[in-house]
């Protein structure tokens, strides 16, 4: 093992302490590694939707020694040896007290004790007083993000002060804030996610001028939206340095890039993710929007983790995805994957993302999460899907739509909607299997990107195909004003080998206020539990028309044979 | 006025305490409450409060008798056992807090065996009566903690100790103390879930009043034992930490109070018998 050692003087244990507590904000634990060229502290939050990383050049050590010298080297990149990562917890017992460790402290040195396998932390205080803590560590791999900040055409260059005062402008229970950009002001507002009535909600806006920023760039027009949890532990940070504080970011769906670069001595870099809201307009159009967005929107950001222990690949972090396979963390999915639902939005999918998230197997954790357009090939999804759905209005990110493209001027009858919605969602009309039919349901996605289609399919559902595609129908055009959903979520049970996707009639919440929808959409199953109705989106399975005349009432929920036809 | 209106009844009485602030009181018995009863003794010396846990802990409080303005006392030794938790209630009957100028005078008495523990309080006119039932005292532990048999005595002052241990790492069960004639000297040691913290003292610091190590000792204690110690060392201004040969610990604490006069609190814990180094 190599044998690193550095030791911190006591002016700088303030920044180096404050750059701990800010991780902390961002992630559980936080890696450690020394390199030639510094130290590097970063951490990453459970969805992979925040990413913070500290660079701590030599020249801010009072003695900095990375490694013993090459005879003890056995790695093969030639690098330190010593990457691994600690709880947060245990390194916070050794900051704990800012203040008093300013007031007290005079040096903190670093060492790793080979022996022991342990990360050492003395403080040599005053009064002769040293503490001495012994920290375990996990070895690990390197955690690093690929982003590219400098090609970013929007650049905002601030003292923290500014953005200190701004944020506390809001509440401090707001998960997420927006950040608009344009050539003559700047604004930031408070997200209102999903509200079914926006006047129910604070909305806070505040507006600053060019004039407010060191540096100002606005190259294209953005509205990104992320977390403003993250941005606190960022201004944390920023505050005590009174360094100026560079936002380099795109547009919403891109990441937006938070760096302190201007110290000599070190380098504080943070990535979070931004949500990705698509217009919801056509579903055609949308959805050709949406794709292209997607495909621009790819993500750029990864996460290379290679761990080998895991084989799997990183996570992807887009809630809708099925293929949330996190490897890092054994937290829980559901959790990651409406915190990305709420961080991001993804106007569905981009291939490329997709494609990234497959090929690379080992790694490749996508730090813009974008939902894949095809997540749920490999897995059912984990997400329940009323997570999801949420409110109808757009931007509808988590929502499960369904797709109601066409089909609402067809709404007078009932039957041909479900075929149209059948056939929408299902590339081969006819009866498709029922293991088929969650491949359907994902190919038919390729026409209509923006949908989402949230089925979950009890079994039967050969009986109840035709009635739910009656229902579908109805349903679909219920929901014509949706469109498309950030995120695909499918929550497909066990689709009957039926195309067409139904539409049960209790998806009425889920937004859509056709009125032309039929009536007969509106009604909702008695006694059925929420779940289920964003859970039965539609199944398709056949086109049938006859089947979904006489459904038109009532959601099926259990397969009658009686109202099939 | 007390004394004028009572001093016909107060010769009934074998314990007669009086004192301008009971707020004294109140603070250095509020340092060793960590159990609801303790136990009372009061001698013409001055009264001393005794408080126990899990047969291994104990924690006294000395109220000398030049600290009230009046002690009057017919026995040589008087031993009840009270509720901790309402005498401190009834003593900070007008309120916990200090207000600057106010003091609370309090008038203690006691008849006797069998009689009830008499709280007389007075602030600004308004006067208290407190009757606390008094029960039969049990036998307090002795430590046997005589100075012949102690190994290593350091005396330091508090400030630098207070940090130790309201940072102590409450995921370790125990604390490790180490006194030694060399490095570290004295080391205070935690070993919890993130790792073990030690925090060390030299013995030329200017913390340091007297080091008077022997030989070196490394003894386990229970936290949850020495927990409580915290709010005496809170208060204090100086601590004595001593061990003995068989490795039990006493800790001295030097509180001065309000008006300048010193208490003194003490700890003894019995060490962690698994993994007891002892004597190296």
């Amino acid at each position: 093992m190599c044998s690193m050692k550095c030791t911190i003087p006591g002016v700088n244990l303030k920044v180096f302490g404050r750059a701990i507590q800010s991780l902390s904000k961002i992630g559980d634990e936080l890696y450690f590694e020394p390199l030639e060229d510094g130290l590097y502290l970063r951490a990453v939050n459970m969805c992979r939707s925040a990413y913070g990383c500290f660079q701590f050049f030599p020249n801010f050590f009072s003695n900095y020694i990375d490694s013993l010298p090459d005879k003890n080297r056995n790695s093969d990149d030639g690098e330190a040896l010593l990457r691994c990562k600690l709880g947060m917890k245990s390194i916070l017992t050794v900051f704990k007290s800012l203040p008093t460790i300013d007031k007290t402290v005079e040096k903190c040195r670093i060492a790793l004790d080979p022996t022991e396998a342990r990360l050492v932390f003395q403080m040599y205080c005053r009064h002769g007083i040293i503490k001495t803590h012994k920290l375990a560590f996990t070895e690990c791999e390197t955690l690093q993000a690929v982003f590219s900040k400098d090609l970013c055409p929007n650049k905002l260059t601030a003292v923290p002060k500014l953005l200190c005062d701004a944020v506390l402008n809001f509440q401090n229970n707001q998960e997420e804030i927006t950040l608009i950009i344009r050539p003559d002001f700047m604004a930031l507002k408070n997200y209102v996610d999903d509200e079914a009535d926006p006047h129910k909600v604070i909305h806070t806006e505040l507006t600053l001028s060019p004039e407010e920023f060191e540096q100002y760039q606005a190259g294209v027009d953005a509205d990104v939206t992320f977390c403003l949890r993250e941005l606190r532990a960022v201004l944390a940070f920023a505050d005590i340095t009174s360094l100026p504080l560079t936002l380099q970011f795109e547009t919403a769906g891109r990441p937006i890039t938070l760096s302190i670069t201007s110290d000599q001595s070190f380098e504080a870099n943070f990535v979070l993710a931004t949500l990705a809201e698509v217009e919801a307009s056509e579903p055609s159009a949308a959805a050709g929007a949406q794709e292209s967005s997607l495909r621009k929107s790819g993500s750029h950001e990864r996460f290379r983790n290679t761990r080998k222990q895991n084989g799997k690949s990183s996570v992807n972090r887009n809630s809708s995805n099925n293929t949330y396979t996190e490897k890092q963390q054994s937290s829980k999915p559901e959790h990651s994957l409406h915190h990305s639902a709420t961080v991001r939005d993804r106007p569905g999918t981009s291939h490329a993302a997709d494609d990234m998230m497959n090929d690379d197997e080992d790694f490749s954790v996508m730090m813009d999460v974008t939902a894949p357009e095809e997540p749920y090939t490999s897995q059912p999804p984990t997400t329940v899907p009323e997570k999801n759905t949420r409110g109808t209005e757009q931007p509808v990110r988590k929502k499960v739509i369904f797709r109601h493209d066409t089909d609402d001027e067809d709404d007078e009858d009932g039957w041909h909607l479900n075929a149209r919605a059948a056939e929408n969602f299902i590339n081969a009309a006819g009866s498709v299997s029922s293991e088929d039919r969650h491949a359907k349901i994902l190919s038919s996605k390729e026409k209509d990107v923006n949908r989402v289609a949230t089925v979950v399919q009890d079994h039967s559902k050969q009986i109840q195909t035709s009635s739910e595609a009656a229902q579908t129908s109805s349903g679909s055009s219920s929901t014509g004003g949706v469109h498309n959903v950030g995120r695909t979520f499918l929550s497909l049970k066990s689709g009957s080998g039926d195309t067409s996707p139904v539409v049960p009639m209790q998806n009425t919440n889920l937004q859509s206020e056709s009125d032309e929808s039929d009536n007969e959409v509106e009604e909702e199953i008695p006694a059925t539990p929420p779940m289920k109705k964003f859970r039965s989106l539609f199944f398709g399975t056949q086109s049938s028309t006859q089947s979904t005349q006489s459904q038109q009432k009532s959601v099926i929920l259990a397969p009658d044979s009686d109202e099939e036809h | 006025m007390l004394s004028t209106q009572r001093a016909g009844d107060d010769s009934q009485y074998l314990l007669v305490a009086k004192l301008d602030n009971a707020r004294s009181v109140s603070n250095i018995l509020k340092a060793i409450h960590f159990k609801d009863t303790a136990i009372i003794f009061a001698s013409p010396m001055g009264i001393k409060v005794t408080v126990e846990d899990a047969k291994c802990v104990q924690a006294n409080a000395f109220i000398q008798e030049a600290i009230f303005h009046e002690y009057n006392i017919k026995a040589d030794q008087l031993a009840f056992k009270i509720n901790l938790t309402v005498l401190l209630e009834c003593l900070t009957i007008f309120g916990s807090s200090a207000v600057p100028g106010v003091c609370t005078s309090l008038k203690m008495c006691y008849a006797g065996y069998g009689c009830p523990l008499i709280l007389m309080l007075e602030e600004e006119g308004v006067l208290t009566d407190c009757s606390l039932k008094t029960l039969e005292p049990d036998e307090v532990l002795d430590f046997d903690f005589c100075s012949t048999n102690v190994v290593n005595k350091i005396i330091m002052k508090s400030e630098c100790l207070k940090e130790v241990f309201s940072e102590l790492d409450t995921t370790s069960d125990v604390l490790q103390i180490l006194m030694s004639p060399d490095e570290p000297y004295l080391q205070f040691s935690t070993f919890g879930n993130a790792g073990s913290s030690h925090s060390s003292f030299p013995k030329d610091s200017e913390m340091m009043e007297s080091f008077q190590c022997s030989k070196t000792q490394t003894n386990r204690y229970k936290i949850s034992l020495l927990k409580p110690s915290v709010k005496a060392l809170a208060l204090s201004a100086r601590i004595s930490i001593r061990t003995d040969d068989r490795g039990f610990l006493s800790m001295q604490y030097m509180i001065k109070l309000e008006d300048g006069q010193i208490c003194f609190v003490e700890y003894f814990c019995s060490p962690d018998e698994e993994v007891n180094d002892g004597e190296d």
